[in-house]
């Protein structure tokens, strides 16, 4: 029975802006369970509720106490009062991404609110990193707020763009603007795949000038919610003229990160 | 009645607040506020610290000064000078002096800041008392004594260890430069006493923060999360607290003995980045070969140019040199420092 219990089991939450992750780890089950939320307006509650749902997924047979350590990341970690420790989201999507694809040099991580690019030194561990202004321009709320313009689903987008004839460019990197600027490309009568070619490829194009300030390396891989969008990563393949790993759910490779320093922190 | 001075501010370390005190008045420094920034007089992608001056000048909240001296240390202040002299001296009466720097050292600098410095104290004197030898050297002792107190109870002589947590020498350095300087005195003495030699301890690991002046709040986050001591090298700590010991007035009986000195003693403070490259660079290359340095953060408020180059160079000589190094942007007028924490915190997980 002692042998059993001996490897540690832990969790890693990520509370992001829009969604919060739960990963439960332990060195040799691997990811036991995991758990996708939305964040809503408390970042605590978000964080409960993805641990619970990530245990209840797995028939509840671990339990709150069955977890030896855990630790909390996303711009809401510090909110995280039952976590051992907080640990910020670069060095958890590095550590995640380096798991889903040993050797990654370079992690690009969009999500709701901020993109990041970060360098590894090809072992998980941190190089460098650029994150973007305060902005929401190149983010995955800006494909939402582009999305509901055009009155189309974000999961249609990847499939939409994949049948664009052309990218029409959008200027304005500016949320706020480039709403604008694509209302009026509707009223133009531009074809709204276009338009959202256009829209992936200034995401990818702001998103390669972040990396463009780091020593960036192959092998890519991408992370965070907006990885999910295909259109996307076939911008910023294009762009940065290599092949960009994504994992099968690459948004939650920081929970995941988070679940694995903490099997390292007990160890 | 040293209460009583009329108050002239100045916006640039390289201002001698000796002659400002020895013409009757109390020199005060020009803070950027933390008001949000519209945009009157200047452009939005202007010099925010700049922008900030300009806005309290507008808004009449610098009103009770009896006048304003402005270092022209980049085009930035010569704008705000132009500003001011048409807020304050146009239409408030309130005067306004450029003070013109050289950007070299060496004795024809010297010569050349030494003739400003005299032209500074004539016009000073004109709108004052008249500055004399008597009244320059009990300046020169008053502020002096500010340096000479930190310098003496710092573990080492190098003034980037000084005897107090950051917060405190920046409170410091916000407090010194707009009371009296006797009070000041007084109770950094007191301070001093209370906590003995504190900061600076040889041989352990330490953060440098440079760059242009940061926002209070970076340092606290600084203080919260570092887990090494923390030492700066900017405008509100060593490049300020280096008025000329008291020292040098020895030998000195004239006004112009005096000022001699003391275009001599601000040339050679420690220097900043619109100034002298070499010296200050040198000074980086022997912290980057010491054990000690864990990383380099340079803040920047953006839009300064001499900021930005400073950055670029003394980032390539940290990468050179094997040191980890971060730019942190911050607006002045920021008060969300949530991302900010998230940027520190990823840079002290890199280097821990
Ligand atoms: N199925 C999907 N298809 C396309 N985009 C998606 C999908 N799911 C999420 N996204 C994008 O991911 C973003 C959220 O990313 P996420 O990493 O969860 O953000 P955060 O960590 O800030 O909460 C959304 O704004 C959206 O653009």
């Amino acid at each position: 029975m002692e042998e059993l219990t001996a490897m540690p089991i832990t969790a890693g939450i990520d509370v992001g802006s829009l969604s919060a992750e739960a990963v439960v780890y332990s060195p040799e089950r691997g990811i036991i369970t995991y758990s996708i939320v939305p964040t809503g307006a408390n970042s605590r509650r978000a964080a409960e509720r993805a641990l619970s749902e990530a245990l209840a997924k797995n028939g509840n047979s671990l339990k709150f106490g069955d977890l030896d350590y855990i630790v909390a990341t996303g711009y809401g970690r510090i909110s995280v009062d039952f976590a051992n420790k907080a640990v910020t989201e670069i060095t958890c999507h590095a550590k995640g991404a380096s798991f889903l694809r040993p050797g990654v040099k370079t992690v690009i991580d969009i999500g709701g609110q901020d993109s990041k690019v970060i360098t590894l030194d090809g072992r998980g561990k941190v190089t460098d990193f650029v994150m973007n202004d305060k902005c929401a321009a190149g983010t995955g709320r800006f494909l939402e707020v582009m999305a509901s313009a055009l009155e189309v689903n974000l999961t249609d987008l990847a499939s939409l763009s994949r049948k664009a004839a052309e990218s029409v460019p959008i200027s304005s990197m500016c949320t706020v603007f480039a709403e604008s600027e694509v209302v009026s490309l509707i009223a133009e009568g531009t074809p709204p795949e276009n338009i959202i070619r256009g829209l992936h490829d200034s995401i990818a194009k702001r998103v390669a000038g972040m990396a463009g300030r780091l020593n960036i390396g192959e092998p890519f891989a991408m992370t965070g919610g907006v990885a999910k969008n295909a259109g996307v990563v076939d911008s910023l393949k294009k762009i940065l003229k290599a092949d960009i790993f994504v994992p099968p759910e690459p948004q939650i490779a920081g929970a995941l990160g988070a679940a694995l320093l903490a099997s390292e922190m007990i160890q | 009645m040293p209460n009583s001075r009329p108050k002239v501010a100045w916006v640039c370390s390289y201002t001698p607040e000796e002659i400002i005190h020895a013409a009757g008045f109390q020199p005060v420094r020009l803070l950027a506020g933390d008001d949000p920034l519209i945009n009157k007089s200047f452009p939005p992608n202007f010099c925010p610290y700049a922008r900030q001056i300009a806005q309290r000048l507008e808004k009449g909240l610098e009103d009770e000064l009896a006048g304003l001296v402005i270092a022209n240390s980049c085009n930035a202040m010569m704008h705000l000078y132009n500003v001011a002299r048409k807020t304050l001296r146009q239409e408030k009466n309130i005067f306004v002096y450029l003070l013109d720097l050289p950007r070299h050292q060496g004795p024809l600098a010297q010569a050349y800041f030494f003739n400003r410095l005299k032209e500074m104290s004539d016009f000073l004197g004109s709108q004052g008392k008249a500055v004399t030898a008597e009244a320059l050297q009990a300046a020169v002792r008053l502020y002096g004594q500010t340096n000479k107190l930190l310098a003496e109870s710092s573990l080492l002589p190098n003034p980037l260890f000084p005897p107090l947590q950051p917060l405190a020498y920046y409170d410091l350095a916000a407090e010194a430069t707009a009371a009296p300087r006797k009070s000041i005195n007084l109770s950094l003495e007191r301070k001093l006493r209370d906590n003995g030699q504190q900061n600076g301890k040889e041989g352990q690991p330490y953060l440098l923060l440079t760059g242009t002046i940061p926002p209070r709040g970076l340092l606290e986050l600084m203080e919260e999360s570092a887990p090494f001591q923390l030492l700066q090298e900017n405008c509100m700590t060593c490049r300020y607290f280096s008025a000329p010991d008291p020292a040098v007035l020895e030998g000195c009986s004239t006004r112009e003995d005096i000022l001699a000195n003391l275009a001599a003693s601000y040339l050679t403070k420690m220097p900043c980045p619109r100034l002298h490259h070499s010296a200050r660079y040198h000074i980086y290359r022997q912290l980057f070969q010491g054990p000690n340095l864990k990383g380099l953060i340079f803040h920047d408020f953006g839009f300064c140019d001499l900021s930005h180059y400073d950055s670029l160079h003394l980032r390539a000589m940290a990468k050179e040199a094997g040191v980890p190094f971060l730019r942190i942007k911050t607006e002045l007028g920021q008060k969300n420092l949530g991302q900010l924490k998230t940027r520190l915190e990823a840079f002290l997980e890199i280097i821990a």
